[in-house]
């Protein structure tokens, strides 16, 4: 407060228009302050680091899906060069493959080009897995096609199921666990690549970059299924152990993608895209909307959003293609959980609908 | 030490190539899931198990003993001797202890007492209930079986081999156990396989899996089940037999059939040779030469014609929730409310 304010205040005890104590002088600063808070803080707000989410369209699993990565790293800032010598450790979804449903899996074609460019890029590259639904992992690689990979790149497996394990703290604490005991294959990378596949979900919507990460934890001490994150909350442990996975980019599989009944009884939905990012909520936000799906209302981003990771449209700058040239609707089940997460639910029933959501998605899920 | 590379050493007739996986298992001195990895208690199990199967007692008491540094002192032996590991692998410890002290009559009673202990231990282990909600999923979730994981929900592998293994240890009358077998039968599959125990979820039947199927197949028929789910379990099996891909489902569907007596002999040993002679894309440890083992021991498997004596030597005892029977004595001591191991 200036002086002149000081000696003003003395003297306005007597003066009418100063008898709360302010002087006009002092109004004035702080509605000039007040102002300048304000448009400090938009412009905060727009200038909140975006991530960057790397969206290529038109693509096939006969592509030229190496070059394709290649293109969305550049694009993301990064060139082969920085990924020589780094332990790499990529991470498909083969959570139960079937002969029946390929589109349960990753595809094999996006895991080979992923393995190709980082290993050209001079990287050690190791696959590693494991399989939330089954215990045998020999079949599982199979039947989902990352067997042949496997062998025909001659790069080697971890049945991530069986791995020996170091504690990582829960340092987000979303879910009353306390850590997580996490393979040493995947603590020791430098860089551990998220691989799903784009399917909707029958529990939370949809599965992505952050909830492949279920499948890091080993099942001889989570369970197969690994129930003990399902009564810790789904939405919750996957936004947990995302955030305790090391260094982690998202290499998103969204060539021949599944709709309606996910993760495993749901119908093939061709979509022909390819997302990478480093951020995985921003890069799972946008699977979302391709999905036309509410980002922000996805249990688990809802809890990313709320941490600080960039979900809104606004916070992710868009490279390659813009997912509003290509989101198409994603089939649902019509289940009273899940319908709150269209652009535009009914009116009538969403609070019951919230609710419903909130009691599935808060645990005990069988 | 078994690795992968082996696989592909191992040639010659069919009965040559079991004898060199049989020599390979009795030699090894580490049992671990993947090759070089550390000493776990399924893979020891299982080849302990493998071992008595085809008659190695002698080779089996290595294993047996690993089994007993890892008991714990509540009774239960953890998956592995990393913090906080989880129990569901007591029952095999009690499988192969069970096996051990009916076909080892020299060492045989080394084994009642962490037995007795770990079977004590199983009956206090449960999986949690809920209210059953059939608008989401359709099985019995107010049946109690046993649990991957200590406060979670029963699953089908745990159950089935806890089933298993209590049956083993004379305990397939206890209430305990005939609720394990009640729930194996509610978590059945219309094709009359099993997963890993979802049946329906909001409206739609889940996929069957190999392995819990036989599992589950050779858990009922060994408490004595004859169904006619058992019927549609081993129908099931017999058209996945040639399908599997994987030593672990092989192995499983194999022995499924096999406590049934249902195991078409030729082509079981044809696709078995198969998979132990062909390279696995992932690197098989001890765990899956063990369970190849034991699956090429075959109806006439040692593992079975215990059960089946202990079966029809034990009345079985009358459903207690009150108090849980001591499941296996000596020899000299047993009597009628505390079944012998013959």
């Amino acid at each position: 407060m200036s002086r002149s304010c000081i000696v003003r205040q003395k003297r306005s005890v007597h003066h009418p228009t100063a008898r709360h104590g302010v002087c006009r002088r002092e109004l004035l600063a702080a509605l000039i302050a007040g102002g300048l808070a304000l448009v400090a803080g938009r412009f905060a707000a727009n200038r909140k680091p975006k991530a960057s989410v790397f969206l290529a369209t038109g693509q096939s699993y006969d592509g030229r899906l190496t070059r394709t990565i290649d293109e969305a790293l550049r694009e993301l800032g990064w060139t082969p060069a920085q990924f020589r010598g780094k332990r790499v450790l990529v991470k498909p979804n083969l959570v139960e493959p079937s002969p029946e449903a390929p589109h349960i899996t990753t595809h094999p074609a996006l895991v080979a080009a992923a393995v190709e460019y980082f290993r050209a890029a001079g990287a050690s590259v190791l696959i590693g897995e494991a399989p939330g639904h089954v215990r045998d992992t020999e079949m599982a690689l199979e039947i989902s096609g990352i067997g042949d990979v496997v062998r025909q790149e001659r790069v080697p497996f971890a049945d991530l199921n069986y791995a020996a394990t170091v504690w990582l703290k829960n340092r987000t604490r979303a879910s009353r666990l306390a850590g997580f005991y996490v393979p040493e294959e995947v603590a020791g990378a430098d860089v551990v690549v998220s691989m799903p596949k784009l399917k909707t979900h029958h529990w939370v919507g949809m599965t992505a970059s952050m909830k492949n990460f279920y499948g890091i934890l080993p099942g001889i001490r989570y369970g197969w299924p690994k129930n003990v994150l399902h009564y810790a909350g789904i939405p919750q442990t996957v936004f947990d152990i995302a955030s305790a996975v090391p260094a982690k980019l998202a290499i998103v599989d969204a060539i021949q993608c599944m709709e309606g009944d996910g993760p495993i009884m749901g119908t093939a939905k061709p979509l022909g895209a390819v997302l990478v990012g480093w951020e995985l909520a921003a890069v799972d936000a946008t699977a979302a909307r391709l999905m036309g799906l509410r980002a922000e209302r996805i249990p688990y981003l809802t809890i990313a959003r709320r941490y600080g990771h960039p979900v809104d449209d606004r916070h992710i700058s868009q490279r390659g293609a813009r997912w509003q040239e290509i989101a198409s609707r994603f089939e649902l089940p019509d289940y009273p959980h899940l319908r709150h997460l269209r652009p535009e639910p009914p009116q009538d029933d969403s609070r019951k609908q919230r609710s419903f959501a909130r009691s599935r998605c808060d645990g005990r899920q069988l | 030490m078994v690795h992968d590379d082996r696989a592909t050493e191992l040639t010659g007739t069919d009965e040559e190539v079991l004898a060199d996986l049989l020599k390979q298992v009795a030699c090894c001195g580490t049992w671990s899931y993947r090759p070089a990895g550390p000493s776990a208690t399924e893979p020891a199990s299982l080849a302990a198990i493998a071992l008595l199967a085809h008659g190695q007692l002698q080779a089996a008491q290595k294993p047996l003993r690993f089994l007993r540094s890892m008991q714990r002192p509540d009774g239960t032996v953890p998956a592995s001797s990393e913090a906080e590991a989880a129990p569901w692998t007591t029952a095999w410890a009690v499988l192969a202890w069970a096996m051990a002290a009916e076909l080892e009559p020299a060492t045989g009673s080394d084994w009642l007492s962490p037995l007795n202990a770990a079977v004590q231990a199983l009956m206090r282990l449960r999986g949690l209930a809920a209210p059953t909600d059939e608008r989401l999923i359709q099985h019995d979730t107010r049946l109690t079986g046993w649990s991957w994981v200590p406060g979670t929900h029963s699953w089908v592998e745990p159950t089935a081999l806890t089933v298993l293994a209590l049956t083993a240890a004379g305990m397939a009358g206890t209430a305990r156990v005939q609720e394990g077998l009640q729930l194996l039968l509610d978590r059945q599959l219309s094709c009359g396989g099993w997963n890993y125990g979802n049946t329906v979820v909001l409206g739609h039947e889940l996929r069957p899996h190999v392995q819990p199927s036989g599992m589950a197949t050779a858990a009922l028929v060994a408490a004595g089940n004859r169904s006619e789910a058992v019927r549609r379990a081993c129908h099931y099996l017999e058209t996945q037999l040639t399908t599997c891909t994987g030593a672990a489902s092989f192995s499983w569907c194999w022995l499924g059939l096999a406590a049934h007596r249902q195991d078409p002999a030729d082509t079981c040993r044809r696709e078995w040779r198969k998979l132990v002679t062909s390279r696995s894309n992932t690197p098989r440890g001890p765990y899956h030469w063990a369970l190849l083992l034991w699956a090429a021991a075959g109806r006439e498997n040692h593992v079975w014609q215990v059960i089946r004596q202990r079966l029809s030597a034990n009345a079985p005892s009358p459903p207690s929730r009150t108090a849980v029977p001591s499941p296996v004595t000596t020899k000299k001591a047993s009597g009628p409310t505390s079944p012998p191991v013959r």
